[in-house]
């Protein structure tokens, strides 16, 4: 693997050396097929400087519901709903020792490192503590993923990608922080896309909904015909 | 084995699919009940989403209903004017569900209310069959059937015409208003809605018994299309492959449920299928009652 590394370090242009911060990916491409049960994402890169790093893996964004559910008439209802608008999906954090030791929390305010510094679009802490409790279940949200260090420079991490991995366009991130300041950063694209008869079943029925709906009705038919005419015959 | 879902989006046993499309068929050939009643709270309990286990067994009944009612057509048990007018009042009826229905999943109340009709709906026709099957295991006679109001009321009705082929005089008001209600049901419970559909047509309008399957069954292939049609078009939760498997079950099922349907004593058979309806309503109404394990949850908004 370190020879993997020193290989990549050398192939690299000499102008990309000079950055205070480099790193990749061990794959840029993850499909997800009927076997998927997960993968692991090697993630590498050195620093030039000295300084915590850090990686953000961020998912695509979407809007969520959260709802709590009260007892009415000895019934559980779902009672409060919050809209929560632009959240990541996925968002998984390593960094070279604990977020809340870095002494530099106003800058991961503003570049939005670490579940207590994300927009959550929400004032009630609650519901948010709720939305982390429930993604940190699926494995969505990891955080403080240990990264290691091989000598001074060079370091790598594992991510995991658990089964239930949303589709789109993720981004890892690498930030060098110094002395409460960001020395450098890169951000490399992965995409995660589905492939095979799932997808392409679940392509129709979202982008063809009206075709989708004939063919399901149509092979319904032909298959009550079909069995009818079967069981007559014997 | 293991088979991915792609619309419910998570992985399920195959057998344990084909074995519930199965119990289905059989109690659909035992009893001539369509079994969506038990597919959709048991593919809620296998951790389908309660709105892809109620579209994928929408369209799964069409492919039951079909083979049933051409069994019955061939033996000319189907009365297509009542039928017409069932529909009618079908379709609007399962339009204003689908609406409902997605109106529901978007306010968060879409498991709450699918569990609440069927505690009510399968809970009520549970109890009613568990009583009838025990006067008839333990030989009661039943009380003398009070001299009937309604009826008198239903003969008051406009509308009033002869549905030649049931040999009955009704208002097309009925069958209309029976059919909105079970069109409603459909789209909310995914079921076929025979439960509603044949004790209504038999004691509310006074048709055959014969006829009465035979032509909800005529009924019931147009408006769990509709729904099908109209859940895949509004919120995208009709599982093809979820569907085709429950109907390979379903298929295999039916016939086994016809052959033994005749070796069995009727009335033991009514009592099973009554203990089980029980069982099911039982268990979706402790689902309503005990505390959740989370009372939050997450949906990804539309």
């Amino acid at each position: 693997m370190i020879r993997a590394l020193l290989l990549f370090l050398l192939l690299l242009p000499l102008p990309l050396q000079a950055k205070a911060i480099i790193g990749d990916t061990s794959i840029r491409h993850i499909d997800i097929d009927s076997y998927f049960t997960g993968t692991n994402l090697m993630i590498f890169g050195a620093r030039e400087e000295a300084g915590d790093v850090i990686v953000v893996v961020r998912g695509p964004e979407r809007n969520f519901v959260i709802r709590r559910k009260k007892r009415r008439l000895g019934v559980w209802v779902n009672v409060e709903q919050h809209a929560m608008l632009n959240i990541p999906e996925f968002y998984a954090v390593a960094s070279s020792r604990r977020l809340e030791d870095i002494p530099a929390q106003p800058l991961l305010d503003s570049l939005e490192i670490g579940q207590l510094h994300l927009p959550y679009s929400l004032q009630a802490q609650e519901f948010i503590e709720a939305f982390r409790r429930l993604r940190a279940k699926q494995m969505l949200y990891p955080e403080d993923i240990e990264i290691s260090f091989m000598g001074e420079t060079l370091f790598k991490t594992v991510i995991r990608f658990p089964e239930k991995i949303p589709r789109g366009t993720y981004t890892a991130e690498f930030y060098l922080i110094n002395d409460g300041q960001l020395v450098g950063m890169q951000s490399i694209p992965i995409q995660v896309s589905k492939v095979g008869m799932d997808a392409a079943i679940y392509d129709l029925a979202h982008s063809y909904p009206y075709a989708y709906g004939i063919l399901s009705i149509g092979l319904a038919l032909a298959a009550g015909w079909f069995a009818a005419w079967v069981f007559r015959k014997q | 084995m293991h088979i991915y879902l792609p619309i419910a989006e998570l992985p399920v046993n195959v057998l344990a699919l084909l074995l519930l499309g199965g119990v289905a068929g059989l109690l659909s050939g035992m009893f001539g009940v369509g079994g969506g009643f038990i597919m959709t709270p048991f593919l809620i309990f296998m951790g389908v989403p309660p709105s892809v286990a109620v579209a994928s067994s929408s369209n799964q009944i069409i492919a039951a209903s079909v083979s049933g009612f051409l069994a019955h057509w061939r033996r000319q048990n189907v009365d297509f004017l009542i039928g017409k007018h069932l529909l009618a009042g079908g379709l609007i009826g399962a339009s204003l569900g689908v609406w409902l229905f997605a109106h529901l999943k978007g306010a968060g109340h879409l498991d709450l209310v699918i569990s609440l009709c069927y505690v009510f709906f399968l809970g009520g026709v549970g109890v009613l069959m568990a009583m009838e099957s025990a006067r008839t295991i333990l030989h009661v006679k039943p009380a003398a059937p009070k001299p009937s109001t309604l009826k008198a009321r239903l003969e008051r009705l406009p509308l009033q015409r002869e549905y030649s082929r049931s040999n009955i005089k009704v208002s097309a008001l009925l069958p209309l208003g029976v059919g909105v209600l079970s069109g409603a049901l459909v789209s909310l419970m995914g079921i076929g809605g025979g439960f509603i559909l044949i004790p209504a047509m038999i004691y509310l309008l006074g048709m055959p018994t014969s006829l009465a399957i035979g032509t909800s069954l005529f009924q019931i292939i147009f408006i769990t299309s509709h729904v099908t049609f109209l859940q895949a078009v509004t919120t995208q939760s009709v599982d093809i492959v979820l569907s085709l498997l429950l109907l390979a079950g379903a298929v295999v099922g039916a016939q086994i449920g016809t052959r033994y349907a005749s070796r069995l004593p009727a009335e033991h058979l009514r009592a099973m299928l009554a203990l089980l309806v029980l069982a099911v309503s039982l268990k979706l109404a402790a689902g309503l009652f005990i505390r959740p394990a989370d009372v939050f949850s997450l949906a990804v908004a539309p």
